[in-house]
C-alpha cells in the first residue's frame, strides 16, 4: 500500500509575542534579537497513511490535532521535516470558516470549489449534487451569515465530499449536525472508504472514531503517543484521561495542607480532600479483573477508598453512564443497608457493588460518589469522580434502547385474543 | 514570480468571482446602484473644480478656462482614485477574510489582485465615458488612443505590485491600515492631479519634493493619459521607457516579496 499522506520528522513551531510591538521590534532588528517565545505545537511527527485508510485523531484541547491537519492540508508549512499529501484535498476545518459570509450559499459553492482548483464547468456539473446533499432548501440563495451551525455544516460537508477529493480532512465539525444528517455523513464517509479515499478525522467523540475509523492516533503535547487500532487507541485515551484526573485529585493545587478543608472541582468531578479514590475494579464471576463485560453477565464493581478524616455515617454511590452522559443505572451503600461504623481514617477500605449487565453493547463509564450525613435529611458530597473508569459491554444481543428489560416475544392467536377483550 | 502567476492562473475562476462579488456588492442596497460608479467621481470632481479652479484659480498652461482645467482634473482624478482605492482596500482585505486564509488553501494573491482589477475596471468605464464627453466637445480622437489599453495594463501592474506589498504588510504590521490613508494623501499632493505637472516648480530648498513628483510613476501615468486624451498625441519617450522598467522591476520584486511572506501570513492572523 503506497502512502498518500506522509510526514517525516515533522515539527511545527509558533512564535508567541507578548505584545504586537515586539513583532515589529524583531522585524526591525533583522534577526539580531529575539523578542518571541517558542511554542512547539508538534514535535518529531512521523506518519504514513495509505490509500483508503480512515484514521482518527484524538487528544485533549491544545494537543496539536488541528495543527496537524493544517500541516497536512498545506495551509501551514512545517518548521522542520517534510509533509507530502498527494491528490485533491478537501478540508472541513472549523465550521463555516471556508465561506465568505456575505456570499450566498450558491456563491460559496463556487468559491470553495474554486479554492480547491475546480473550474467553473466542473463546479456547475456538481452543483445539483451539492445542493441536494446539503438539503437546506431556499437558504441556498441566502447569504451564509444568516445560516445556523447545522446549515453551515450541511453545506460545507456537501461541498467537501461532492468535489470528489482524494483526501478528506475533517476537524471536529460533525457533532453539530442533527442525527439524520450525521447518519448521512457517516454513510458518505463509508462510501469514501469503499472508493479507496483517505480520510483524517479529528474528534472528541471516541464513539464516532470507533465507528468510522479503523486506525487511530492519540496526540499529547505535540507528539503521537499511540498509533493503533481505534479500539486500542480510544481505550488508552480514556485511561490517560482518568490518570490525569486522578493526578489532579491526588495533588490538588491548594490542597488541605493549609489547614482546613478546601473544595476543588475538576470538570464535573468534585473533592474536598477528606478522602481519596484509590481504584475501581470490575471483577467477573470467575474472579478476573476485566474491562470488557459480556451482555447479561453479573459482575462486581469494587471501589477502593481511603478516608483522610472520620466521616459521620458516610455512603458510597456508584453510577453507570453511557457515552452520552445519560445515567443508565446506579445504587449506593445506604440503600443496600451497609454500615460503615468500622471504617477508620487513614485506612483503605473497599465496597463491592453487584450488577447484572443487561445493556446494549458499547462503552460505559463508572462515576463514584462519597457522601456524608449532614443533618437529618441532607447529604454532603466529600468526593465525586466523574467517569472514573470506562468499561465495555460486548455481545451481539439484539434489542432496542439501552437495556433489554428481560425481553421476550411470542406469537399468539390474534382472533381469540380480540374476542376475549370484546 | 512565476509561482505567483501560476497560482493566479490556476485560480482564475476564483479571481473572477471575487471581482464580480466586489463590484456587485459595493453598490448593493444603495438607491442609485451602479450609477455610483460615475456619480462618486463626478461629485469629487465638482468639489475640486470649485475649490481649485474657481476659488484658487489654478489653470493649465496650454489653454485657459475652467472647462479645460476641469477636463484635466477629471482625467487625473479617475486614474488616481483607481490607484488609491485599490491600496486602501488592500490594506484590510486579508484581515477581513482571515477565515479563508487560515482554514483553507486560499491563494491570497487573489485579494490584492481582485481589489486592483475591480478598481481598474471602474476606471475603464469612467475613462470610456470621459472619451465620449471629449468627442462630444469636438476634441480629436487619434491613433494615439490605441496606447490607452497598454497604459492601463501598466498601471494595473503597478497598482497590484503595491497592493500585494500593502496587503501582506497590513497583516504583519497592523498599524499600516491606519497609516495608509495618510500616506496616500501625501502621495496625492506629490502627484499632479489638481495641478499641472509644469506647476510643480517648488522652491529650491524643497528640491527633493520636485524630484519625488517627477520620479513618481503616477505622475507619468496621469501626464500620459492627459497627453493622449486631451491633446491626441503619444510619444514613446524616455519617460515611458522609465515607466515600463520601473513597473516591471517593482512587479517582480513584489511577487517575490509576497511569495516569501505568504507562509507568515497564516501564522500572524
Amino acid at each position: 500500500m503506497s502512502a498518500v499522506i506522509e510526514l517525516v520528522n515533522v515539527s511545527k513551531k509558533f512564535k508567541i509575542f507578548d505584545r504586537p510591538a515586539d513583532r515589529l521590534k524583531e522585524l526591525l532588528s533583522f534577526g539580531k534579537r529575539k523578542y518571541h517565545k517558542d511554542f512547539w505545537a508538534l514535535k518529531d511527527i512521523n506518519l504514513s497513511i495509505g490509500k483508503g485508510e480512515t484514521v482518527g485523531i484524538i487528544g485533549i484541547n491544545g494537543a496539536g490535532k488541528s495543527t496537524l491537519l493544517q500541516l497536512v492540508s498545506g495551509i501551514l508549512r512545517p518548521t522542520a521535516g517534510s509533509v507530502t499529501a498527494s491528490g485533491r484535498l478537501a478540508t472541513l476545518l472549523e465550521l463555516g470558516s471556508g465561506f465568505n459570509p456575505d456570499f450566498t450559499g450558491r456563491e460559496n459553492i463556487f468559491l470553495s470549489a474554486g479554492v480547491s482548483g475546480l473550474s467553473r464547468r466542473g463546479t456547475e456539473d456538481k452543483l445539483d449534487e451539492i445542493i441536494s446533499f446539503a438539503d437546506i432548501g431556499e437558504f441556498i440563495d441566502h447569504p451564509v451569515k444568516v445560516y445556523s451551525n447545522g446549515m453551515y455544516l450541511r453545506l460545507a460537508f456537501a461541498i467537501a465530499t461532492c468535489i470528489d477529493p482524494d483526501i478528506l480532512l475533517v476537524d471536529e465539525v460533525l457533532a453539530v449536525g442533527d442525527a439524520l444528517f450525521q447518519q448521512k455523513c457517516y454513510e458518505k464517509i463509508r462510501e469514501f472508504r469503499e472508493k479507496g479515499k483517505t480520510i483524517l478525522l479529528v474528534s472528541h467523540n471516541t464513539d464516532e472514531i470507533k465507528r468510522n475509523a479503523g486506525r487511530c492516533m492519540l496526540i499529547e503535547s505535540g507528539r503521537i503517543v499511540i498509533d493503533d487500532t481505534s479500539w486500542n487507541a480510544t481505550e488508552f485515551y480514556h485511561k490517560r484521561l482518568n490518570e490525569m484526573q486522578l493526578e489532579k485529585q491526588k495533588d490538588p493545587p491548594n490542597g488541605p495542607a493549609n489547614g482546613g478543608v478546601s473544595y476543588k472541582t475538576s470538570g464535573e468531578s468534585f473533592f474536598t480532600g477528606e478522602a481519596s479514590l484509590e481504584k475501581i475494579e470490575i471483577v467477573n464471576s470467575s474472579r478476573q479483573v476485566v474491562s470488557k463485560v459480556n451482555q447479561g453477565e453479573t459482575v462486581e464493581f469494587i471501589v477502593s477508598l481511603r478516608l483522610k478524616s472520620d466521616l459521620d455515617r458516610p455512603r458510597v454511590g456508584l453510577i453507570i453512564t453511557d457515552v452520552y452522559g445519560y445515567t443508565v443505572a446506579g445504587t449506593n451503600t445506604e440503600w443496600n443497608g451497609i454500615d460503615f461504623s468500622g471504617v477508620e481514617a487513614e485506612k483503605q477500605f473497599a465496597v463491592s457493588f453487584k450488577m447484572t449487565m443487561n445493556l446494549k453493547a458499547g462503552p460505559y463509564f463508572v462515576t463514584v460518589r462519597l457522601m456524608e450525613k449532614n443533618g437529618a435529611a441532607n447529604w454532603r458530597t466529600v468526593l465525586k469522580m466523574n467517569k472514573a473508569k470506562e468499561f465495555f459491554i460486548v455481545g451481539e444481543e439484539k434489542f432496542y434502547g439501552l437495556t433489554d428489560l428481560n425481553r421476550g416475544a411470542r406469537l399468539i392467536d390474534a382472533k381469540s385474543e380480540t374476542k376475549r377483550i370484546d | 514570480m512565476f509561482s505567483v502567476l501560476k497560482n493566479i492562473f490556476g485560480h482564475r475562476f476564483l479571481l473572477w468571482q471575487f471581482i464580480r462579488a466586489d463590484i456587485l456588492g459595493r453598490y448593493k442596497g444603495t438607491y442609485l446602484g451602479i450609477l455610483w460608479i460615475i456619480l462618486s467621481p463626478l461629485l469629487v470632481f465638482f468639489l475640486y473644480v470649485f475649490i481649485f479652479s474657481v476659488v484658487l484659480k489654478v489653470r493649465f498652461p496650454e489653454q485657459e478656462g475652467v472647462l479645460f482645467y476641469g477636463l484635466n482634473l477629471f482625467c487625473g482624478l479617475i486614474a488616481w482614485t483607481a490607484f488609491a482605492e485599490s491600496l486602501i482596500r488592500s490594506s484590510s482585505v486579508i484581515l477581513s477574510n482571515r477565515n479563508l486564509v487560515k482554514r483553507t488553501l486560499f491563494p491570497s494573491e487573489i485579494f490584492g489582485l481582485s481589489m486592483t482589477v475591480s478598481s481598474m475596471l471602474r476606471f475603464v468605464i469612467e475613462l470610456t465615458l470621459f472619451i465620449l464627453v471629449i468627442a462630444f466637445l469636438k476634441y480629436k480622437i487619434t491613433w494615439a488612443f490605441c496606447w490607452l489599453p497598454f497604459l492601463i495594463l501598466l498601471q494595473l501592474l503597478f497598482t497590484v505590485s503595491l497592493a500585494w506589498i500593502v496587503s501582506a504588510l497590513s497583516v504583519l504590521l497592523r498599524d499600516l491600515s491606519q497609516l495608509i490613508g495618510l500616506l496616500l494623501t501625501a502621495w496625492f499632493f506629490m502627484t499632479p492631479v489638481v495641478y499641472p505637472e509644469s506647476m510643480a516648480l517648488v522652491p529650491k530648498k524643497w528640491w527633493f519634493l520636485a524630484g519625488l513628483i517627477h520620479i513618481n510613476p503616477m505622475s507619468k501615468f496621469i501626464s500620459t493619459y492627459r497627453a493622449i486624451v486631451l491633446h491626441g498625441y503619444f510619444d514613446f519617450t524616455s519617460q515611458v521607457v522609465y515607466l515600463i522598467v520601473f513597473v516591471m522591476s517593482l512587479f517582480i520584486l513584489s511577487a517575490w516579496f509576497f511569495n516569501s511572506v505568504k507562509p507568515e501570513l497564516v501564522e500572524n492572523l
